[in-house]
């Protein structure tokens, strides 16, 4: 998974994030992500179970095939920062 | 369209969005005389300018190239499609604001989102203009082999394309 961010002008900057997908995509994430939202809704049940996250995080995985190198995320702003996330 | 050369088309398509060939020089960072070349046929964009070229008029390689322009949407006999795990779901928006927001999204995720129950993933902009786009809706179609752009709207200066490849 590759995130890259950069501007122009003043705000001119560039920033990359790179990291191989299955260390984003994985068993522990699915945990963090379906624990954080218990936390954040201690009232009620989270929308998804540990489960249900597992398929997500391997489907993810299985996503970055069927891009063939394209972006998953591609945001470039009326004043030139632009923003791409790879899977 | 479609008896024009390649250099004709450029110079068409780029009156058509009232640049100046300085623009599109500067924009394509090369030359003027680079552009004015092209548009005469004394030469050709290099193949790695392409995909940037047809951005910048406003439309697909493919089109710039062949002067073809693809159908809107199409209904894919079942021995020609694609199988769903590679299919692909682009959504194109041109805010009024000038922001560019380009997502392709594999259609099995949508499909699992489906699935999981997230009917509506809802893409909102300035202020909910754009209220919600029924993805189901949306697969349904894909199930039965409509492919190629299959929204098209503008709403408060915002331009949405929903295309499925």
């Amino acid at each position: 998974m590759k995130i890259s961010m950069s501007g122009i002008g003043e705000k001119q900057r560039h920033f990359t994030l790179a990291l191989p997908t299955p260390v984003i995509f994985n068993r522990t994430t699915a945990y963090l992500a379906v624990k954080f939202r218990i936390m954040k809704n201690e009232a009620g049940e989270p929308k998804l179970s540990y489960e249900q996250v597992c398929v997500l995080m391997t489907a993810l995985r299985k996503g970055k095939e069927c891009l063939h190198g394209l972006p998953l995320l591609d945001v470039e702003s009326s004043d030139g920062e632009k923003i791409k996330i790879y899977l | 369209m479609e008896q024009m050369t390649l250099g004709k088309r450029i110079a068409f398509l780029r009156k058509q969005r009232n640049l100046t060939q300085d623009d599109l020089a500067e924009r394509m960072m090369v030359s003027p005389q680079a552009v004015s070349k092209w548009e005469n046929d004394q030469s050709c964009p290099d193949i790695a300018l392409l995909p940037e070229l047809s951005k910048a008029l406003g439309v697909t390689v493919d089109y710039l190239l062949s002067g073809e322009q693809e159908p809107a949407a199409q209904l894919v006999p079942n021995e020609n499609r694609k199988p769903v795990e590679q299919m692909l779901l682009k959504v194109v928006i041109d805010s009024s604001d000038g922001d560019r927001v380009r997502i392709n999204l594999p259609v099995m995720l949508i499909k699992l989102g489906l699935e999981m129950g997230a009917g509506d993933f809802g893409i909102s902009m300035n202020q909910g203009t754009l209220q919600k786009i029924d993805f189901e809706q949306i697969f349904r179609l894909v199930e039965c082999g409509v492919m190629g752009k299959l929204v098209e709207m503008d709403s408060d200066g915002d331009h949405v394309e929903i295309w499925v490849e």
